[in-house]
């Protein structure tokens, strides 16, 4: 990539697309908006290319430059649009109990598609953090900077949507007695 | 071994779990197989986490664009890099060879990512771009069908919804060259000299001087090119032709009157066979007769050959066979498929339709 090679930057491109896209949607609806701040993003990337450093992650590079220019553009539609989101968090509803969201059923298969049912139902900053971290293994202080918001912030992000996680599991072993017995 | 000490959210945080999930190669399947044997309390913290890395990924694949708008992202950048670098003169020449390739790169990618949506390998745009002239567009957003006369004298009945580009004048190139989107039916005026080309999604359609009908919207699973008059051959876009799903006849079909090709899209397969309903030939000796389809005591083989020359199809059946069979009957009303079922019926036949030919089958009357 730094040496200039136009197959390497293709191949980055072609690594990322799809992710900084999927990622893009979270932050905004609007896919023209994604697709403008990708092509910038690249287009920076490419005539940066000989001053990047070597040490950075390219993935942390992507979505935090992804995230602050769809922000940037945003912005200047909705003055702060960030801290609306942070805000609004606190008033969400909290998320179903995996209880309620089991009853009906004792098929393990549907597990993943509950679990799915649930994580579109988290407040959007822990989703994110969610994804971020064990979809894009990112690391906490990684995530932390690309949300703008503490180290420990993040972790607690992901701690509290992960906190359900413990339900589903004691709901799971409940599942699997009955079918056993 | 920590391991057999990990609750769920442990092994979501584990990142040789994840790759396990993420990037599975033998190797992992074996150890976490391993694992699993041996601590078989542990299946539920597995599957659980397993499954919730599973359904994390499935919603990110949710929001996953399609190829097309990755390759046209692409495009995009390309040209922005090559505007900051290449100097101005280089920078025309470069862009259609630029577009060709990107139409390259859409094929090979397409599967992996976007298999529901109806395929859009070649688009009207990129079609276009590939123009060397300037170019004019008609497009048609009424509810009716709007005329086009072109600078050679061709006319092109564009069909509501339909947009065509072609250049002012056809006076400059070898070749007479038209873009289309959507459906329109052409009258092409003879010029053996020139060519008359109609690119629509994948399909080319080459005709010296003919009629035909090109069905091709940009989100149908078909595109389709029906003859009238004269003989047009039809193939499929270069681009396409050596992608994965290609099969069969790609390089091209000649079509008759009556005849009809279609590429379908998804599986990238060009198959030629007869129109929905077949017209009687304009100008054939068997048509100009005063009722040529009332048949007083006709051997069925006769029938065939009238119907054969009347709508400019290829009737095969076994003619020993179905000489001795008598049929009598006025089929001046009926379409070409309902005079075949009359006919069939009444000699105890079948006919099947293969590769734009009838073929009769049946043990013949004795």
């Amino acid at each position: 990539m730094r040496s200039g090679d136009e197959s390497a930057f293709e191949e980055l491109y072609r690594r990322y697309f799809q992710v900084l896209f999927g990622y893009g949607k979270r932050v905004t609806q609007d896919e023209n908006l994604v697709n403008d701040t990708i092509q910038d993003l690249f287009v920076d990337l490419w005539r940066t290319r000989h001053s990047l450093s070597q040490a950075q992650s390219v993935r942390f590079y992507l979505f935090s430059s992804l995230r602050r220019k769809i922000h940037r553009s945003i912005k200047q539609d909705h003055l702060n649009s960030e801290d609306l989101d942070a805000v609004s968090e606190e008033f969400l509803p909290t998320q179903i109990s995996p209880e309620a969201s089991f009853s009906n059923s004792e098929e393990l298969f549907i597990q993943t598609e509950q679990l799915n049912s649930w994580l579109s139902q988290l407040p959007p900053r822990q989703n994110e953090a969610l994804v971020l971290r064990y979809y894009h293994n990112l690391e906490y202080a990684e995530i932390a900077a690309i949300l703008h918001i503490k180290e420990q912030t993040a972790r607690n992000l992901v701690q509290k949507a992960l906190f359900i996680l413990r339900k589903f599991t004691i709901y799971f072993i409940i599942i699997l007695l009955k079918i056993y017995l | 071994m920590k391991y057999p000490e990990y609750n769920t959210r442990d092994f979501i945080e584990d990142s040789y779990f994840r790759k396990w999930i993420q990037e599975p190669d033998a190797g992992l399947d074996a150890f976490w197989a391993k694992f699993l044997e041996e601590f078989p309390q542990k299946i539920n913290e597995v599957t659980v986490a397993k499954n919730f890395l599973l359904a994390l990924e499935e919603q990110v694949k949710n929001d996953f664009s399609t190829q097309l708008n990755e390759d046209i992202v692409f495009q995009r950048i390309k040209q922005d890099i090559e505007n900051d670098e290449a100097k101005p003169v280089r920078r025309l020449p470069l862009w259609p060879a630029w577009v060709a390739a990107a139409c390259v790169v859409l094929l090979t990618g397409w599967w992996y990512t976007n298999q529901k949506a109806a395929p859009s390998w070649l688009s009207y745009e990129m079609n276009r771009s590939l123009a060397e002239m300037p170019l004019t567009e008609k497009i048609n957003n009424t509810s009716a069908t709007m005329l086009i006369k072109l600078a050679d004298g061709s006319s092109v009945f564009l069909k509501p919804n339909s947009k065509i580009s072609y250049a002012g004048s056809f006076e400059t190139e070898s070749k007479r060259e038209v873009y289309l989107s959507g459906e329109a039916f052409f009258e092409v005026a003879k010029n053996p000299d020139k060519p008359f080309y109609v690119y629509a999604n994948e399909l080319i359609t080459k005709v010296l001087g003919t009629s035909f009908n090109v069905q091709a919207f940009q989100d149908d699973k078909n595109v389709t090119v029906k003859v009238s008059t004269g003989r047009v051959s039809v193939a499929v876009a270069s681009e396409i032709r050596n992608t994965k799903t290609a099969s069969g006849n790609l390089d091209g079909v000649l079509l008759l009157p009556n005849q009809q090709a279609i590429l379908s899209r998804q599986e990238v397969s060009l198959v030629k066979t007869l129109v929905d309903d077949p017209a009687l030939l304009k100008g054939n000796p068997v048509n100009a007769k005063s009722k040529p389809f009332v048949f007083e005591a006709v051997p069925a083989a006769k029938v065939f050959k009238i119907l054969e020359q009347a709508y400019g199809v290829a009737i095969e059946f076994d003619e020993t066979l179905f000489t001795n069979c008598q049929f009598t009957a006025d089929l001046t009303d009926e379409n070409l498929y309902e005079k075949l079922n009359i006919i069939c019926k009444s000699i105890e036949a079948n006919y099947q339709i293969l590769d734009a030919r009838i073929i009769v089958n049946g043990k013949g009357c004795n």
